[in-house]
Protein backbone atom coordinates (compact mmCIF):
# COMPACT_ATOMS: atom_id res chain seq x y z
CA UNK A 1 0.00 0.00 0.00
CA UNK A 2 1.49 3.42 -1.03
CA UNK A 3 1.87 6.18 1.71
CA UNK A 4 -1.00 7.47 -0.29
CA UNK A 5 -3.43 4.73 0.04
CA UNK A 6 -2.28 4.24 3.06
CA UNK A 7 -3.27 7.71 4.35
CA UNK A 8 -6.39 8.00 2.84
CA UNK A 9 -7.32 4.18 4.04
CA UNK A 10 -6.62 6.40 7.55
CA UNK A 11 -8.49 9.45 6.46
CA UNK A 12 -11.51 7.63 5.42
CA UNK A 13 -11.60 5.56 8.55
CA UNK A 14 -11.48 8.56 10.23
CA UNK A 15 -14.46 10.13 9.11
CA UNK A 16 -16.36 7.32 8.06
CA UNK A 17 -16.04 6.47 12.08
CA UNK A 18 -17.54 9.84 12.46
CA UNK A 19 -20.42 9.60 9.79
CA UNK A 20 -21.40 6.07 10.43
CA UNK A 21 -22.04 6.80 13.94
CA UNK A 22 -24.29 9.29 12.98
CA UNK A 23 -26.29 7.74 9.93
CA UNK A 24 -26.18 4.10 10.68
CA UNK A 25 -29.76 3.26 11.92
CA UNK A 26 -31.39 7.02 11.16
CA UNK A 27 -31.00 6.69 7.12
CA UNK A 28 -34.43 6.22 5.78
CA UNK A 29 -34.85 8.03 2.14
CA UNK A 30 -36.83 10.83 3.86
CA UNK A 31 -33.99 11.66 6.25
CA UNK A 32 -31.03 10.98 3.59
CA UNK A 33 -29.26 13.50 1.92
CA UNK A 34 -31.52 15.19 -0.65
CA UNK A 35 -31.02 13.80 -4.32
CA UNK A 36 -27.40 14.11 -5.81
CA UNK A 37 -26.37 16.25 -3.05
CA UNK A 38 -23.97 13.28 -2.08
CA UNK A 39 -22.12 11.19 -4.21
CA UNK A 40 -22.89 7.54 -3.04
CA UNK A 41 -25.45 8.69 0.37
CA UNK A 42 -29.01 8.97 -1.68
CA UNK A 43 -30.72 5.66 -1.10
CA UNK A 44 -31.45 4.81 -4.88
CA UNK A 45 -31.91 1.13 -6.12
CA UNK A 46 -29.48 1.26 -9.66
CA UNK A 47 -26.36 1.26 -9.67
CA UNK A 48 -24.41 3.77 -12.25
CA UNK A 49 -20.85 3.62 -11.76
CA UNK A 50 -18.14 2.16 -8.90
CA UNK A 51 -15.10 4.16 -7.89
CA UNK A 52 -12.17 2.54 -6.50
CA UNK A 53 -9.21 3.52 -4.31
CA UNK A 54 -6.04 2.59 -6.24
CA UNK A 55 -5.44 1.93 -9.74
CA UNK A 56 -6.77 -0.65 -12.11
CA UNK A 57 -9.79 -1.20 -10.02
CA UNK A 58 -8.09 -1.86 -7.00
CA UNK A 59 -8.21 -1.24 -3.21
CA UNK A 60 -11.75 0.14 -1.78
CA UNK A 61 -14.61 0.71 -3.61
CA UNK A 62 -17.19 3.09 -4.02
CA UNK A 63 -20.93 2.28 -5.22
CA UNK A 64 -22.45 5.05 -6.63
CA UNK A 65 -26.34 4.72 -6.71
CA UNK A 66 -29.19 6.58 -8.54
CA UNK A 67 -32.94 7.05 -9.14
CA UNK A 68 -32.63 6.05 -13.14
CA UNK A 69 -31.35 2.58 -14.43
CA UNK A 70 -28.37 4.31 -16.36
CA UNK A 71 -28.19 7.51 -18.16
CA UNK A 72 -29.94 9.34 -21.12
CA UNK A 73 -27.92 8.97 -24.22
CA UNK A 74 -27.44 12.89 -24.88
CA UNK A 75 -23.41 13.19 -23.19
CA UNK A 76 -24.30 16.87 -23.34
CA UNK A 77 -27.32 16.83 -20.25
CA UNK A 78 -27.02 16.20 -17.04
CA UNK A 79 -28.27 13.35 -15.41
CA UNK A 80 -26.64 13.00 -11.94
CA UNK A 81 -24.43 15.07 -9.90
CA UNK A 82 -22.33 14.12 -7.12
CA UNK A 83 -21.77 18.18 -5.44
CA UNK A 84 -19.74 16.37 -2.39
CA UNK A 85 -18.25 13.21 -2.76
CA UNK A 86 -18.84 10.40 0.63
CA UNK A 87 -16.21 11.45 3.72
CA UNK A 88 -13.28 10.09 3.67
CA UNK A 89 -13.15 10.13 -0.19
CA UNK A 90 -12.49 13.28 -1.02
CA UNK A 91 -9.08 13.12 -3.27
CA UNK A 92 -8.81 9.55 -3.22
CA UNK A 93 -9.70 8.09 -6.27
CA UNK A 94 -7.51 6.52 -8.51
CA UNK A 95 -9.86 4.28 -11.01
CA UNK A 96 -13.64 3.82 -11.89
CA UNK A 97 -15.70 1.80 -14.06
CA UNK A 98 -19.41 2.65 -14.52
CA UNK A 99 -21.48 -0.28 -14.41
CA UNK A 100 -22.55 -2.02 -17.26
CA UNK A 101 -26.67 -3.24 -17.24
CA UNK A 102 -29.51 -0.30 -18.17
CA UNK A 103 -33.01 0.05 -18.91
CA UNK A 104 -34.66 0.28 -21.95
CA UNK A 105 -33.99 4.03 -22.83
CA UNK A 106 -30.93 4.42 -21.01
CA UNK A 107 -27.63 3.92 -21.57
CA UNK A 108 -23.94 3.76 -19.61
CA UNK A 109 -23.42 6.37 -18.01
CA UNK A 110 -20.19 8.85 -19.17
CA UNK A 111 -18.74 10.64 -15.58
CA UNK A 112 -16.93 13.42 -15.20
CA UNK A 113 -14.77 14.23 -12.15
CA UNK A 114 -14.00 17.41 -10.88
CA UNK A 115 -11.17 18.67 -8.60
CA UNK A 116 -12.92 20.37 -6.27
CA UNK A 117 -16.28 20.34 -4.92
CA UNK A 118 -19.86 21.49 -6.77
CA UNK A 119 -18.06 20.53 -10.76
CA UNK A 120 -15.92 22.94 -9.88
CA UNK A 121 -11.86 23.66 -11.29
CA UNK A 122 -9.97 21.45 -13.55
CA UNK A 123 -11.77 18.20 -14.73
CA UNK A 124 -11.05 14.22 -15.87
CA UNK A 125 -12.65 14.30 -18.85
CA UNK A 126 -15.59 11.97 -20.08
CA UNK A 127 -14.99 8.21 -19.71
CA UNK A 128 -17.25 5.20 -18.92
CA UNK A 129 -14.02 4.18 -17.02
CA UNK A 130 -10.41 4.37 -16.17
CA UNK A 131 -8.37 2.42 -15.34
CA UNK A 132 -5.61 4.67 -14.33
CA UNK A 133 -6.66 8.30 -13.58
CA UNK A 134 -3.28 9.57 -14.35
CA UNK A 135 -2.27 13.16 -13.00
CA UNK A 136 -6.05 13.31 -11.79
CA UNK A 137 -5.20 10.18 -9.49
CA UNK A 138 -6.13 11.30 -6.05
CA UNK A 139 -7.70 14.65 -7.34
CA UNK A 140 -11.87 13.95 -7.31
CA UNK A 141 -14.14 16.21 -5.10
CA UNK A 142 -17.29 16.17 -7.16
CA UNK A 143 -18.22 14.77 -10.01
CA UNK A 144 -20.89 14.79 -12.90
CA UNK A 145 -23.36 11.80 -14.71
CA UNK A 146 -23.95 12.14 -18.31
CA UNK B 1 15.67 -19.01 2.74
CA UNK B 2 13.31 -21.72 0.21
CA UNK B 3 9.99 -21.01 -0.76
CA UNK B 4 8.86 -23.21 1.51
CA UNK B 5 10.72 -22.07 4.17
CA UNK B 6 9.84 -18.55 3.64
CA UNK B 7 5.80 -19.18 3.37
CA UNK B 8 6.63 -21.37 7.12
CA UNK B 9 8.33 -18.68 8.64
CA UNK B 10 5.62 -16.13 7.39
CA UNK B 11 2.93 -18.64 8.72
CA UNK B 12 4.39 -18.83 11.75
CA UNK B 13 4.55 -14.78 12.30
CA UNK B 14 1.23 -14.43 11.01
CA UNK B 15 -0.73 -17.24 13.47
CA UNK B 16 1.37 -15.36 16.02
CA UNK B 17 0.05 -11.99 15.42
CA UNK B 18 -3.21 -13.73 14.79
CA UNK B 19 -3.53 -15.64 17.98
CA UNK B 20 -2.54 -12.56 20.22
CA UNK B 21 -5.22 -10.71 18.59
CA UNK B 22 -7.64 -13.48 19.36
CA UNK B 23 -6.63 -13.93 23.38
CA UNK B 24 -8.62 -10.80 24.27
CA UNK B 25 -11.52 -11.70 26.64
CA UNK B 26 -13.29 -9.38 26.33
CA UNK B 27 -12.81 -7.17 22.82
CA UNK B 28 -13.68 -3.47 23.47
CA UNK B 29 -15.34 -1.92 20.33
CA UNK B 30 -12.30 -0.56 19.03
CA UNK B 31 -9.78 -3.50 19.00
CA UNK B 32 -8.67 -5.87 16.98
CA UNK B 33 -11.29 -8.31 16.38
CA UNK B 34 -10.32 -12.35 16.89
CA UNK B 35 -10.19 -14.49 14.03
CA UNK B 36 -10.99 -17.96 13.80
CA UNK B 37 -10.28 -19.44 10.86
CA UNK B 38 -7.97 -18.41 7.90
CA UNK B 39 -8.56 -19.25 4.83
CA UNK B 40 -5.80 -19.97 2.03
CA UNK B 41 -6.57 -18.19 -0.84
CA UNK B 42 -4.73 -18.40 -4.28
CA UNK B 43 -7.03 -15.77 -6.08
CA UNK B 44 -9.44 -13.12 -5.91
CA UNK B 45 -11.93 -13.56 -2.98
CA UNK B 46 -15.16 -13.15 -4.80
CA UNK B 47 -18.56 -11.76 -3.44
CA UNK B 48 -18.35 -13.75 0.10
CA UNK B 49 -17.03 -11.23 2.76
CA UNK B 50 -20.24 -10.89 5.12
CA UNK B 51 -21.20 -7.36 3.95
CA UNK B 52 -21.45 -8.14 -0.05
CA UNK B 53 -24.78 -10.05 1.45
CA UNK B 54 -25.96 -6.49 1.87
CA UNK B 55 -25.46 -6.02 -1.34
CA UNK B 56 -27.05 -6.80 -4.61
CA UNK B 57 -25.21 -9.63 -6.98
CA UNK B 58 -25.41 -9.64 -11.03
CA UNK B 59 -27.79 -11.98 -10.54
CA UNK B 60 -30.23 -10.29 -8.10
CA UNK B 61 -29.39 -6.73 -10.17
CA UNK B 62 -30.28 -8.46 -12.77
CA UNK B 63 -33.50 -9.51 -12.24
CA UNK B 64 -34.85 -6.29 -9.86
CA UNK B 65 -33.93 -4.66 -13.32
CA UNK B 66 -35.97 -6.69 -15.54
CA UNK B 67 -39.07 -6.91 -13.53
CA UNK B 68 -38.95 -3.42 -13.39
CA UNK B 69 -38.94 -3.06 -17.11
CA UNK B 70 -42.42 -5.14 -16.54
CA UNK B 71 -43.80 -3.47 -13.82
CA UNK B 72 -42.97 0.14 -15.48
CA UNK B 73 -44.17 -1.35 -18.55
CA UNK B 74 -47.50 -1.95 -17.63
CA UNK B 75 -47.47 1.71 -15.57
CA UNK B 76 -46.64 3.86 -18.63
CA UNK B 77 -49.52 1.66 -20.73
CA UNK B 78 -52.22 2.63 -18.30
CA UNK B 79 -51.13 6.33 -19.05
CA UNK B 80 -51.64 5.90 -22.93
CA UNK B 81 -47.91 5.41 -23.81
CA UNK B 82 -45.73 2.30 -23.88
CA UNK B 83 -42.45 0.99 -22.87
CA UNK B 84 -40.94 -2.20 -23.64
CA UNK B 85 -40.83 -4.69 -20.90
CA UNK B 86 -37.47 -5.75 -21.70
CA UNK B 87 -34.79 -6.87 -19.40
CA UNK B 88 -31.17 -5.97 -20.58
CA UNK B 89 -29.06 -8.51 -22.43
CA UNK B 90 -27.44 -11.10 -19.61
CA UNK B 91 -23.81 -10.28 -21.25
CA UNK B 92 -23.89 -6.64 -21.73
CA UNK B 93 -21.57 -4.62 -20.53
CA UNK B 94 -17.95 -4.25 -18.76
CA UNK B 95 -18.53 -3.62 -14.75
CA UNK B 96 -19.52 -6.44 -13.05
CA UNK B 97 -21.06 -6.14 -9.58
CA UNK B 98 -19.49 -10.01 -8.97
CA UNK B 99 -16.07 -8.85 -9.79
CA UNK B 100 -16.04 -5.74 -7.61
CA UNK B 101 -13.72 -7.37 -4.88
CA UNK B 102 -11.32 -8.99 -7.59
CA UNK B 103 -8.45 -6.61 -6.50
CA UNK B 104 -9.69 -5.55 -3.02
CA UNK B 105 -6.10 -6.52 -2.09
CA UNK B 106 -4.82 -6.08 -4.92
CA UNK B 107 -3.49 -8.04 -8.21
CA UNK B 108 -4.11 -11.83 -7.42
CA UNK B 109 -5.13 -13.51 -10.42
CA UNK B 110 -1.88 -14.96 -11.61
CA UNK B 111 -2.92 -16.02 -15.05
CA UNK B 112 -3.90 -12.56 -15.83
CA UNK B 113 -0.56 -11.31 -14.46
CA UNK B 114 1.16 -13.08 -16.40
CA UNK B 115 -0.57 -11.88 -19.37
CA UNK B 116 -1.73 -8.14 -18.84
CA UNK B 117 0.13 -7.34 -15.86
CA UNK B 118 -1.34 -5.02 -13.72
CA UNK B 119 -3.96 -4.07 -16.05
CA UNK B 120 -7.60 -4.86 -16.84
CA UNK B 121 -8.38 -6.82 -19.51
CA UNK B 122 -10.98 -5.10 -21.72
CA UNK B 123 -12.76 -6.14 -24.86
CA UNK B 124 -11.96 -4.23 -27.85
CA UNK B 125 -14.61 -2.41 -29.88
CA UNK B 126 -15.16 -3.37 -33.07
CA UNK B 127 -16.78 -1.26 -35.49
CA UNK B 128 -20.19 -3.64 -35.66
CA UNK B 129 -19.93 -3.85 -31.60
CA UNK B 130 -19.12 -0.99 -29.56
CA UNK B 131 -19.98 -3.31 -26.49
CA UNK B 132 -19.54 -0.71 -23.65
CA UNK B 133 -18.97 1.81 -25.15
CA UNK B 134 -21.93 2.00 -27.52
CA UNK B 135 -24.04 5.39 -26.84
CA UNK B 136 -26.98 4.45 -28.46
CA UNK B 137 -29.64 2.83 -26.52
CA UNK B 138 -31.02 -0.37 -27.42
CA UNK B 139 -34.69 1.42 -27.24
CA UNK B 140 -35.54 5.47 -27.78
CA UNK B 141 -37.79 6.37 -25.78
CA UNK B 142 -39.49 10.20 -25.80
CA UNK B 143 -39.14 12.96 -23.41
CA UNK B 144 -42.89 11.95 -22.87
CA UNK B 145 -42.08 7.83 -22.16
CA UNK B 146 -39.24 9.72 -19.85
CA UNK B 147 -41.35 11.94 -17.93
CA UNK B 148 -43.47 8.88 -17.12
CA UNK B 149 -40.80 6.74 -16.11
CA UNK B 150 -39.22 9.47 -13.87
CA UNK B 151 -42.19 11.81 -12.82
CA UNK B 152 -41.15 14.75 -11.01
CA UNK B 153 -37.20 13.56 -11.33
CA UNK B 154 -37.43 14.18 -15.29
CA UNK B 155 -35.39 16.96 -16.41
CA UNK B 156 -38.05 18.56 -18.16
CA UNK B 157 -40.64 18.51 -15.18
CA UNK B 158 -41.07 22.51 -13.66
CA UNK B 159 -42.60 23.14 -10.74
CA UNK B 160 -46.36 23.47 -10.60
CA UNK B 161 -46.85 21.16 -14.22
CA UNK B 162 -50.05 19.25 -13.90
CA UNK B 163 -49.12 15.46 -13.29
CA UNK B 164 -51.02 12.69 -16.27
CA UNK B 165 -54.01 10.91 -15.64
CA UNK B 166 -54.53 7.26 -15.55
CA UNK B 167 -57.12 5.44 -17.02
CA UNK B 168 -58.54 5.19 -13.60
CA UNK B 169 -58.12 8.82 -13.45
CA UNK B 170 -54.84 8.36 -10.81
CA UNK B 171 -52.31 10.81 -11.43
CA UNK B 172 -49.00 9.87 -12.34
CA UNK B 173 -46.60 9.20 -8.90
CA UNK B 174 -44.63 11.76 -7.93
CA UNK B 175 -41.08 9.22 -8.54
CA UNK B 176 -42.94 8.19 -12.33
CA UNK B 177 -43.72 4.54 -12.93
CA UNK B 178 -39.72 3.26 -12.65
CA UNK B 179 -40.76 4.61 -8.57
CA UNK B 180 -44.08 2.54 -8.84
CA UNK B 181 -41.95 -0.54 -10.10
CA UNK B 182 -39.28 -0.06 -7.38
CA UNK B 183 -41.76 0.50 -4.38
CA UNK B 184 -43.55 -2.45 -5.37
CA UNK B 185 -41.06 -4.64 -5.43
CA UNK B 186 -39.45 -3.33 -2.43
CA UNK B 187 -43.78 -3.89 -0.69
CA UNK B 188 -42.77 -1.55 2.03
CA UNK B 189 -39.16 -1.73 2.41
CA UNK B 190 -36.55 1.04 1.69
CA UNK B 191 -33.58 0.42 0.31
CA UNK B 192 -30.37 1.60 2.24
CA UNK B 193 -26.98 0.66 0.63
CA UNK B 194 -24.92 3.58 1.79
CA UNK B 195 -24.90 0.83 4.70
CA UNK B 196 -22.55 -0.63 2.25
CA UNK B 197 -20.33 2.11 1.07
CA UNK B 198 -19.91 3.24 4.65
CA UNK B 199 -18.54 0.02 6.33
CA UNK B 200 -16.90 -1.39 3.44
CA UNK B 201 -14.97 1.39 3.38
CA UNK B 202 -14.80 1.41 7.16
CA UNK B 203 -13.60 -2.42 7.70
CA UNK B 204 -10.82 -1.69 4.79
CA UNK B 205 -9.14 0.68 6.21
CA UNK B 206 -9.27 -1.03 9.64
CA UNK B 207 -8.16 -4.14 8.32
CA UNK B 208 -5.61 -2.75 6.19
CA UNK B 209 -4.10 -1.09 9.29
CA UNK B 210 -4.67 -4.60 11.63
CA UNK B 211 -1.15 -5.87 13.38
CA UNK B 212 -2.06 -9.50 11.62
CA UNK B 213 -2.50 -7.16 7.86
CA UNK B 214 0.51 -5.77 8.85
CA UNK B 215 2.88 -8.55 9.59
CA UNK B 216 1.05 -10.71 6.38
CA UNK B 217 2.73 -7.17 4.00
CA UNK B 218 5.10 -7.50 6.07
CA UNK B 219 5.88 -11.03 4.88
CA UNK B 220 4.99 -9.88 1.02
CA UNK B 221 7.43 -7.21 1.52
CA UNK B 222 9.99 -9.51 1.89
CA UNK B 223 9.13 -12.42 -0.21
CA UNK B 224 9.38 -9.63 -2.77
CA UNK B 225 12.76 -8.37 -1.54
CA UNK B 226 13.72 -12.22 -2.69
CA UNK B 227 12.54 -11.66 -6.10
CA UNK B 228 14.59 -8.40 -6.50
CA UNK B 229 11.97 -6.01 -5.57
CA UNK B 230 11.38 -3.44 -2.83
CA UNK B 231 8.18 -2.57 -1.79
CA UNK B 232 6.75 -1.76 1.31
CA UNK B 233 3.09 -2.24 0.60
CA UNK B 234 1.00 -3.98 -1.70
CA UNK B 235 -0.01 -1.17 -4.08
CA UNK B 236 3.43 0.26 -4.01
CA UNK B 237 4.20 -2.35 -7.04
CA UNK B 238 1.83 -0.95 -9.12
CA UNK B 239 3.77 1.66 -10.56
CA UNK B 240 4.01 4.36 -13.26
CA UNK B 241 4.52 2.06 -15.93
CA UNK B 242 5.11 3.16 -19.24
CA UNK B 243 1.90 3.12 -21.31
CA UNK B 244 2.36 -0.18 -23.02
CA UNK B 245 2.69 -3.38 -21.56
CA UNK B 246 6.25 -4.38 -21.00
CA UNK B 247 7.80 -7.42 -19.65
CA UNK B 248 9.26 -5.67 -16.51
CA UNK B 249 5.56 -4.74 -15.58
CA UNK B 250 4.73 -8.73 -16.41
CA UNK B 251 7.35 -9.73 -14.36
CA UNK B 252 7.03 -7.38 -11.33
CA UNK B 253 3.14 -8.27 -11.54
CA UNK B 254 3.86 -11.76 -11.74
CA UNK B 255 6.26 -11.80 -8.48
CA UNK B 256 3.74 -10.14 -6.76
CA UNK B 257 1.01 -12.15 -7.55
CA UNK B 258 3.21 -15.54 -6.32
CA UNK B 259 4.39 -13.32 -3.20
CA UNK B 260 0.50 -13.03 -1.79
CA UNK B 261 -0.08 -16.98 -2.84
CA UNK B 262 3.34 -17.82 -0.97
CA UNK B 263 2.52 -15.45 1.89
CA UNK B 264 -1.68 -16.06 1.94
CA UNK B 265 -1.90 -12.39 2.17
CA UNK B 266 -5.62 -12.57 0.69
CA UNK B 267 -6.57 -15.27 3.08
CA UNK B 268 -5.33 -13.26 5.95
CA UNK B 269 -6.49 -9.75 4.65
CA UNK B 270 -9.68 -11.20 3.83
CA UNK B 271 -10.20 -13.18 6.96
CA UNK B 272 -9.52 -10.07 9.03
CA UNK B 273 -11.83 -7.77 7.28
CA UNK B 274 -14.28 -10.21 7.43
CA UNK B 275 -14.15 -10.01 11.64
CA UNK B 276 -14.04 -6.08 11.22
CA UNK B 277 -17.20 -6.76 8.83
CA UNK B 278 -19.19 -8.66 11.03
CA UNK B 279 -18.67 -7.00 13.98
CA UNK B 280 -20.33 -3.67 12.24
CA UNK B 281 -23.30 -6.29 11.23
CA UNK B 282 -23.37 -7.33 15.03
CA UNK B 283 -23.37 -3.50 16.61
CA UNK B 284 -26.21 -2.28 13.78
CA UNK B 285 -27.91 -5.14 13.89
CA UNK B 286 -31.51 -3.43 13.12
CA UNK B 287 -30.40 -1.30 10.09
CA UNK B 288 -28.74 -4.50 8.36
CA UNK B 289 -32.02 -7.04 9.02
CA UNK B 290 -33.76 -3.85 7.66
CA UNK B 291 -31.49 -4.40 4.47
CA UNK B 292 -31.76 -7.75 4.13
CA UNK B 293 -35.47 -7.40 4.07
CA UNK B 294 -35.25 -5.27 1.00
CA UNK B 295 -33.10 -7.23 -0.60
CA UNK B 296 -35.34 -10.18 -0.11
CA UNK B 297 -38.26 -8.46 -0.43
CA UNK B 298 -37.51 -7.22 -4.44
CA UNK B 299 -35.11 -10.46 -4.83
CA UNK B 300 -39.05 -12.30 -4.21
CA UNK B 301 -40.82 -10.14 -5.77
CA UNK B 302 -38.67 -9.82 -9.12
CA UNK B 303 -38.54 -13.59 -9.43
CA UNK B 304 -42.63 -13.45 -8.93
CA UNK B 305 -43.08 -10.93 -11.80
CA UNK B 306 -40.57 -13.19 -13.98
CA UNK B 307 -42.09 -15.76 -13.56
CA UNK B 308 -45.42 -14.30 -14.56
CA UNK B 309 -43.66 -12.72 -17.51
CA UNK B 310 -43.07 -16.19 -18.84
Amino acid sequence: MTGRVRRGAAVLGAAVLVAASAAVGAASPAQAAPADAVWGEDNWAYIIGTDYSARYLQGAVLVRYDKTPGCTPSAYDTDSTGNVVPLGWNDEIESFDNYGYTGPGYVYCVTVHYEHGYLGGSFYPHSQYSDDMGSFRNKTSSARFT
Amino acid sequence: MSGGARRAVAGVIVAMAVALAGCAADTPATEEPPVDEIPVMTGPPGRTLPLDAYMWTDESYWAMLAATTYIASDCVARFGSSYPAAPPPRDEGSARLDEMNARRYGLVDLDAAKVHGYRVPRPEPTVDDQGPFNRAPSFVISENQRFLLEGTGFSGYRDGMPMPLDVNGQPLPDDGCLGEAQRTLAEGAQPNFRLYNEFSAKSYDLSSRDSRVVAAVAAWSECMKGKGYTYAGVFDAVEDWPEALSPEEIAAATADVECKIETNLVGIWYAVESAYQRRFIDENAEAFAAQQRYLDNVTRNAARVLAAAR
